[in-house]
């Protein structure tokens, strides 16, 4: 615990309100919330702030810091959803041509069905969305000297691939995309 | 444009080709995704790469006046032959930059394919970034 007056700065006219403080370690997002019953020495992930006396919430800056008088609430989505879905959307940017003559940037299609699963897609630890010069993006990791794929394509089906690192082997499969596809393929296949 | 298969075939195994890799992608653990090493119907299954007396820091400035890259990394034509791949010098092409190659995918498997860019990506990780250099 710290205290200081620079939540100041993050908070405006109430920060001469708090005393106490806590470090806060994320960015700010609008969220559903409900109230705490009291506030964590450390505030993680997605914050708001709803203050004594006060009926309004506050959005916090990463690296900012309130009150620990301030009742906090943690958004359910994980670091790993929201880092998923800012990542959709930055490839939403790629423009056809962007690795070269002929390349066709990531399908509206396939970008808006990612969207749709983000929370399904954060569930692989350490998973990299990948797009590639046809318009499709892959989830790629590995785990365990296996290399794994699932690619989404225009065309909606979905390819995977396991790839063994220390032999030849491979098992590849295309099939329609569907949720219970993806699901499945990452169920069985994901980092515990 | 010449048919590909009338360009002549790189056989010095040392010669490290040059290839860019695009911020998007690189994994988030740092290294360049397979998919980087790998050529896919809108290339005509050719892997563009330059030539290793373009230098590296060249190809990423000529590269990056047009497209985005995250560096240039090597591959040479002896990992390039390890993986059962071709590289010819299609220079001559006009619609080519001097000093270009290429990395014959053509009739390779789609999983194969696959499986051959990701070693090529290895040895270019092993090898390290050329330019900006990593050092």
């Amino acid at each position: 615990m710290n205290t200081t007056l620079t939540v100041g700065a993050a908070l405006g006219t109430v920060g001469l309100l708090l005393m106490p403080t806590t470090t806060v370690e994320s960015e700010p997002v609008e969220i559903d919330w409900a109230l705490h019953g009291e506030a964590p020495s450390t505030v993680r992930n997605e914050t708001v702030f709803h203050l004594p006396g006060r009926t309004s919430m506050l959005v916090a800056q990463r690296n900012t810091y309130v009150s620990s008088n301030a009742v906090v609430k943690t958004d359910h989505k994980s670091e790993e959803v929201r880092a998923m879905s800012k990542r959709i959307n930055h490839l939403r940017t790629l423009s056809d041509g962007w690795v070269g003559r002929g390349s066709i940037a990531p399908s509206s299609v396939v970008l808006s069905w990612l969207e749709a699963h983000t929370e399904l897609l954060s569930t692989v630890r350490g998973a990299s969305l990948i797009p590639l010069e046809d318009g499709s993006v892959a989830l790629r990791w590995e785990h365990e000297n296996l290399d794994f794929t699932a690619e989404v394509r225009p065309n909606m089906t979905l390819y995977t691939l396991i790839d063994d690192i220390d032999s030849d082997d491979l098992e590849e499969h295309v099939e329609p995309l569907t949720d219970q596809a993806l699901s499945r393929f990452l169920a069985t296949h994901s980092p515990v | 444009m010449t048919e590909p298969d009338s360009y002549p075939l790189l056989t010095d195994t040392d010669e490290v080709l040059l290839r860019q890799v695009h911020p998007d992608q690189m994994q988030v653990t740092g290294v360049p995704d397979s998919s980087a090493f790998m050529a896919k119907q809108p290339h005509n299954y050719l892997l563009s790469t330059r030539r290793a007396a373009v230098g590296a820091q060249r190809a990423y400035e000529d590269w990056t006046v047009d497209h985005d890259s995250a560096g240039t990394y090597g591959i040479s034509v002896g990992e390039i032959d390890a993986q059962g791949l071709s590289a010819f010098d299609d220079s001559d092409d006009p619609a080519m930059p001097e000093g270009h190659a290429s990395v014959d995918f053509r009739g390779i498997s789609e999983s194969q394919s696959k499986k051959r860019a990701r070693r090529l990506r290895d040895a270019a990780v092993a090898r390290g970034r050329l330019h900006p250099s990593d050092t």
